[in-house]
């Protein structure tokens, strides 16, 4: 390069110059990308505590060069809390995905939602379980092939999927809760938006603030990374609108604040 | 504080964690501790330390966990089923080497069973509890003096090898109210380097226990074995009680020892020689003495408020050869000095 | 113009190694500036790579990077360009 030209868009410093795990087209790898730019935009070096959960989420800690730490299935929710109330100048953030977040871990999410524990949660939503191959997750769409629903998801046996982040903003301790999507570029960045701003939440000690993505599972879905866009609009946001469900003032405030 | 007060069980374990410097405390409601509990839930934020009442004992395990993984002294308490739906949070804690107290008043199971007193979670807290090769120190009290005792040793225990301690009492003793010592308050915690503290002038720290390669999780592994080994060696702990010229030795621990003890006495009031081996850490488990008495060619009453867990490590200690006998009650019913004297006299 | 001689104008950089070849770059790149690789890299996946005779038209617009679930990209601007001083 030479005076003339400047990097306008590059990895993080703060993430690992790395490969990453995911499969060829998953959402997984936009996601951490657009934490890892809130978290640099953000300069939480010192005081992020990375907690990676189960599935496609286990190695999160792996791409940041902050502190990090593995929580069982389901249970980010509670070591964040935890963290949170013993060193409040720390800023934990946990990404769980669906069986992690809606499923195993319903008790713990809720819960801190509902105490308003000042942490941020990314929520990846692929209407699956990735990473063990594909089964039943509680937002699998109705009649979608899953590996253990193989004739499609019916109701008889399996019920509804769950729109978690409406549920959540029903309750009073969430401060911010956003359903955004990364299937192309406008989407991805309100998506790294709203991420900033779940994070800017915790900082300005406002409340629970929890981000849902829908994210692409091409292989899971069954169809090549190029066709996920397409399939997500089709399929996955009719059942799971985006939008904002829940904006404390404050969070309006912060907001307002970035306009300009 | 005055120098001496009275206290109940429940209440100087609460108590000792504060001496100790507990600086979290996570619990969920379960009798037979949910005293324990409110104690914490008054004392703790008069303290200037962190308190929550959690929304199951599976939250408060992993919040324990969380605590522990920023440094801190943490601590919860829970009853039996509550404890075993903390042992997939134990589980991972040995597995990334997090130092915290849990502990467990236990009541009768299987199931929901009943709120009295038992011993039946014995093999469960002895032999690890959750799933993968650990195991946690057991201290097992057995007056209110080492409730709070043994809760302070415990932090020390946790930290000195980054694991997990059990406290492990029952009902009866959390609820029972002798004079206590009130100890000194713990001044100077010790450092720890490990924490995730936020990563500031160091590389970053990472407290897991995942570890995929399948070259590199053995060594993990064997590095922990290690560790409970080097507890087998050095943590043992029991106390020793009329047990030189002894013929039959009693083996119990927390409230069936209370019981134990009044059967020795009576025992030896009818010229009976009979000695106690009592002990506080349920693992490592007391072996040596048993076998050295085994040798002697002494007898064996176990005293044990279950269907029979400890006698199983009474007879790997003793071998084959010496009589043992178990006298048991369950079901949440105490077990009382007499049966104990009866087969004392049996044994004779 | 080679990519190697084009320091002048808007560019990305991909980095060979980090592409699974999902495409989407491809897909977003409102020029078509993209393609395909003929060879495989150490994934052993026929890499996303930057067209030589379509090169020069990058806009700089960020769509591919913003997309790529790998961060394999980088986006750089060229000033000289943008002020006109080179056309």
């Amino acid at each position: 390069m030479n005076d003339y030209d400047s990097v306008i868009f590059a990895r993080p410093d703060i993430m690992v110059d790395r490969s990453t795990h995911f499969c060829p087209g998953c959402g997984h790898g936009i996601i951490q990308r657009l934490v890892g730019e809130a978290l640099q935009e953000l300069d939480l070096h010192e005081r992020a505590i990375c907690i990676g959960s189960i599935g496609c989420t286990v190695t999160a800690y792996e791409y940041y060069k902050v502190d990090g730490m593995e929580a069982p299935h389901g249970r980010a929710p509670a070591v964040a809390t935890a963290i949170k109330r013993c060193r409040p100048d720390l800023v934990p953030f946990a990404i769980q995905g669906d069986g992690d977040l809606a499923s195993i871990g319903t008790a713990e999410i809720v819960h801190a939602a509902a105490r308003g524990e000042k942490i941020t949660i990314i929520f990846a939503n692929n209407a699956t379980y990735g990473m063990t191959g594909g089964q039943l997750a509680p937002t699998t769409l109705m009649g979608m092939y899953t590996s253990s629903t193989p004739g499609g998801r019916n109701a008889e046996q399996s019920g509804f999927p769950i729109r978690m982040s409406e549920m959540l903003a029903t309750l009073d301790g969430p401060a911010y809760i956003a359903r955004v999507s990364v299937h192309n570029p406008a989407n991805v960045r309100k998506a790294g938006k709203a991420i900033e701003l779940a994070f800017r939440t915790q900082l300005a000690g406002l409340g629970f603030a929890m981000v849902e993505v829908l994210s692409m599972c091409p292989i899971n879905w069954k169809v090549e990374p190029v066709q996920a866009p397409e399939w997500m609009i089709a399929n996955m946001i009719p059942q799971f609108p985006l939008g904002e469900f829940k904006v404390i003032p404050g969070v309006a405030a912060l907001r307002k604040g970035d306009k300009g | 504080m005055p120098e001496r007060t009275l206290m109940g069980g429940n209440i100087a374990v609460a108590e000792g964690a504060i001496l100790a410097g507990c600086q979290a405390y996570f619990g969920y409601p379960i009798t037979p501790q949910n005293d324990l509990l409110e104690h914490m839930a008054r004392r703790m934020p008069a303290e200037g330390r962190v308190f929550l009442q959690t929304e199951s004992e599976l939250a408060a395990i992993n919040m324990v966990y969380g605590a522990a993984a920023v440094g801190f002294r943490a601590m919860t308490s829970t009853s039996s089923p509550g404890f075993s739906l903390q042992q997939e949070g134990i589980s991972y804690m040995a597995g990334a080497e997090m130092p915290a107290v849990i502990v467990n008043i236990m009541r009768a199971g299987p199931g929901l069973g009943n709120i009295g007193g038992a011993q039946g979670d014995y093999m469960q807290c002895t032999r690890g509890g959750g799933h993968g090769d650990y195991y946690l120190i057991n201290l097992a009290p057995s007056t209110v003096q080492e409730m709070m005792d043994l809760t302070m040793l415990a932090f020390d225990l946790a930290d000195k090898y980054r694991n997990p301690v059990l406290v492990v009492a029952d009902g009866f003793l959390g609820q029972v109210m002798e004079s206590v010592i009130i100890r000194d308050r713990v001044k100077k915690l010790p450092e720890k380097k490990w924490a995730i503290t936020g990563a500031k002038g160091r590389p970053k720290n990472l407290i897991n226990s995942f570890e995929m390669n399948p070259i590199d999780h053995p060594k993990r592994i064997k590095l922990l074995l290690d560790k409970f080994e080097k507890m087998r060696r050095n943590e043992v702990r029991y106390e020793a009680l009329n047990t030189e010229d002894a013929d039959i030795i009693l083996v119990a621990y927390g409230s069936a020892a209370r019981s134990a003890i009044s059967a020795m006495t009576m025992g030896r009031s009818n010229k009976l020689r009979v000695g106690l081996i009592r002990p506080i850490t349920l693992f490592p488990f007391p072996y040596q003495p048993l076998a050295d008495l085994a040798d002697r060619g002494c007898k064996f009453v176990v005293a044990e408020m279950s269907g029979g867990q400890m006698v199983e490590d009474v007879r790997i200690a003793v071998g084959n050869q010496n009589e043992i006998k178990l006298v048991n009650s369950y079901g949440g019913v105490p077990l009382e000095a007499d049966p104990i004297f009866e087969a004392i006299d049996l044994l004779m | 113009m080679l990519i190697s001689e084009c320091r002048k104008t808007n560019h990305i950089v991909i980095d060979k190694d980090k592409c699974k070849a999902c495409h989407y770059c491809i897909m977003v790149c409102a020029r078509e500036i993209i393609g395909t690789s003929k060879e495989i890299n150490r994934l052993g996946v026929n890499y996303a790579e930057v067209i030589p005779d379509k090169a020069h038209e990058c806009t700089g617009c960020k769509s591919c990077a913003i997309m790529c679930p790998d961060i394999a990209i980088s986006v750089i601007r060229s000033r000289a360009q943008e002020s006109g001083a080179i056309s």
